[in-house]
């Protein structure tokens, strides 16, 4: 039964104009900004060639060795999009996948049926989740094509992996708005007050957090830095900052509570945007940035046990909008 | 007449002691031929040379300043009071200080270096300077870190061993370790212990370093130089991976197995509907 709701969602999700249309965007977004890429990339090859044939038209013996062109950073463009246009169509996807059935009054038909509710909540969760798995995987092959056939580089297994890793993550990071917004719609009884809700909160864990964290910092109040610009030494600047030790943790705090931080930061140390992850191997990454990966996967964990209890408790369900 | 001749000849000594302790060079115009001068270094040490850019054309040159060619590796660059710069605009009839930095990378291969400096006018005209460098073995400081790699947990603190050695021909004096270090880490212990080192000789200190609880995991450069009253060693750069702290996970993990549990006791209180 799990799988036939599941069927269903996904012939439905094409059905839907709005997520179509934000589906549309994010391709051509994501297209746009790979190709662009991909071509900065080739030309940082072309470039390096171009010296290299100079170099040895002159008869020079030492040749420079190639620089890091990090090709697999031309998906940096996309962690953008996803933050913002991905999590909107997951957020379209999971409140639609509840809200519909209360609309068109199917929802008491479905469980008049003999189907459990958690059976329901699971087929949806699992039709949405394969839409989204399908939205990554098409992603991810238009990078490694782009890269390879525009860009003209050849991937390392690293870079593969590292790739590989950074779509799971993508996956992982829509599956929270898409399992926020179900949980939300399974909640609410109208359909659009849910959505409403649903990019409220949007809003605040993916703009408002990361902002607290980013300008509350003490030594961003000024341009130039607080503590330079007062002229402190080391000493006198962790003075301060232990006398703040307390608005710091909670500031930490708050920033931690965002999945959209979550997912940069574990997408920028795979794609090598964020320097310093440029020896380790995938997993290494992975093992050092195991917060954030948990920090995508246990809020979508508990958000979906919530929103079983709610939906098993809920009476209101037989009566109509 | 004799008493006169002594006055010249002390004058002519102190002018030449006044001259040999200002280590400056005098370019002069551009077409002038090249001379030069001395300047001392002792490893680890950063001096400053002015140069004078004279342009006695009548119209204003823009100059092109280079360094090199020299034996040793050495850390170069050009400043004027306000900035770091690679070229310099003389209007006519005029001249310009720029200062030379340099520091000795690492060890000297050898003792009596020099260093041409150019100074390339926009018509192509060309002025070297040849400067000679004499190395300075008397002070001669080292510092190596006793670990190649720190792994530190964010929110803890972590112990940072050093071996300095005197490898000059005089003791030195009051040596400590300064720390430069990413933003919020703190030396909280040993930035006060000094030693004294006689030629030849080793010591050992630790350092506290706190990482605070707001440092995301990763791979971070902690930097360290030994400083002595009379000399600095060359700066040390020690990888350091922050790891975030496990126990962040453990409460997620246990709120997570919390919720579950919650949610398998409504399941049997209410049963599946």
């Amino acid at each position: 039964m799990i799988i036939e709701i599941g069927k269903k969602e996904i012939r439905d999700a094409f059905r839907n104009k709005l997520f179509l249309s934000i589906l549309a965007m994010l391709l051509v977004l994501t297209v746009v900004s790979i190709i662009l890429g991909s071509y900065q990339v080739k030309i940082a090859m072309d470039n390096y060639n171009s010296s290299i044939s100079f170099l040895q038209s002159l008869g020079k013996a030492e040749l420079p060795p190639m620089p890091n062109l990090n090709p697999i950073s031309a998906s940096k463009g996309f962690v953008n999009y996803i933050g913002m246009v991905g999590a909107l169509m997951a957020i379209v996807l999971g409140n639609t996948a509840i809200s519909k059935e209360h609309k068109n009054g199917t929802l008491r038909l479905i469980l008049s049926r003999g189907v459990f509710r958690d059976t329901f909540l699971n087929g949806k969760l699992l039709g949405n989740l394969a839409i989204l798995a399908g939205i990554t995987a098409l992603t991810g092959i238009i990078t490694f094509v782009s890269l390879i056939a525009i860009g003209g580089v050849a991937l390392t297994t690293s870079d593969i992996v590292r790739l590989l890793l950074f779509f799971g993550m993508t996956f992982l990071y829509m599956t929270f708005f898409t399992v926020l917004s179900m949980g939300i719609a399974t909640v609410s009884t109208k359909g659009s007050r849910a959505l409403l809700i649903t990019v409220i909160v949007w809003l605040v864990l993916s703009f408002v957090f990361p902002q607290i964290g980013d300008t509350m910092d003490m030594d961003n109040q000024i341009p130039g830095g607080f503590f330079s610009s007062m002229g402190m030494s080391r000493d006198q600047e962790h003075q301060v900052l232990q006398q703040f030790k307390f608005y710091e943790t909670l500031r930490d705090g708050v920033e931690e509570m965002s999945p959209t931080k979550h997912y940069e930061r574990i997408s920028y140390a795979l794609l090598n945007v964020k320097p310093g992850f440029e020896a380790n191997t995938p997993w290494e990454v992975v093992g050092l940035k195991w917060i954030n990966l948990i920090g995508l996967l246990a809020p979508s964990a508990a958000i979906w046990l919530l929103t079983y209890i709610a939906f098993l408790r809920r009476e209101n369900i037989y009566q109509s909008n | 007449m004799k008493s006169f001749k002594k006055s010249i000849l002390l004058l002519s000594l102190l002018a030449i002691m006044l001259v040999s302790s200002v280590s400056t060079v005098f370019a002069a115009e551009v077409s002038a031929p090249e001379f030069s001068t001395g300047c001392n270094l002792s490893s680890g040490e950063n001096k400053a040379l002015s140069l004078f850019i004279q342009n006695a054309d009548v119209a204003p040159h823009s100059y092109t300043l280079t360094a090199g060619d020299s034996a040793n590796s050495y850390e170069l660059y050009f400043s004027t009071n306000v900035a770091t710069v690679k070229s310099m605009t003389v209007p006519a009839g005029t001249g310009n200080q720029v200062d030379l930095n340099i520091t000795l990378n690492g060890n000297a291969s050898v003792n009596e270096d020099k260093l041409t400096v150019k100074a390339v006018r926009d018509d192509g005209k060309e002025n070297i300077v040849n400067l000679s460098i004499i190395i300075n073995k008397d002070y001669a400081l080292s510092v190596k870190s006793m670990l190649d790699k720190i792994n530190v947990l964010s929110g803890k603190s972590a112990d940072f061993t050093f071996s300095v050695m005197n490898n000059g021909s005089q003791d030195l004096n009051n040596i400590k370790i300064k720390p430069e270090l990413p933003y919020k880490w703190f030396a909280s212990q040993g930035t006060e212990a000094i030693m004294n080192l006689k030629p030849g000789e080793t010591g050992t200190t630790t350092m506290k370093i706190d990482v605070p609880n707001s440092q995301i995991a990763g791979n971070f450069t902690a930097k360290f130089t030994a400083v002595s009253d009379e000399i600095g060693s060359s700066l040390i750069s020690v990888p350091v991976t922050v790891k975030t702290s496990s126990n962040i996970g453990y409460w997620m993990i246990g709120i997570l197995i919390l919720i579950a549990g919650f949610t398998l006791v409504q399941f049997k209180r209410h049963g599946r509907r």
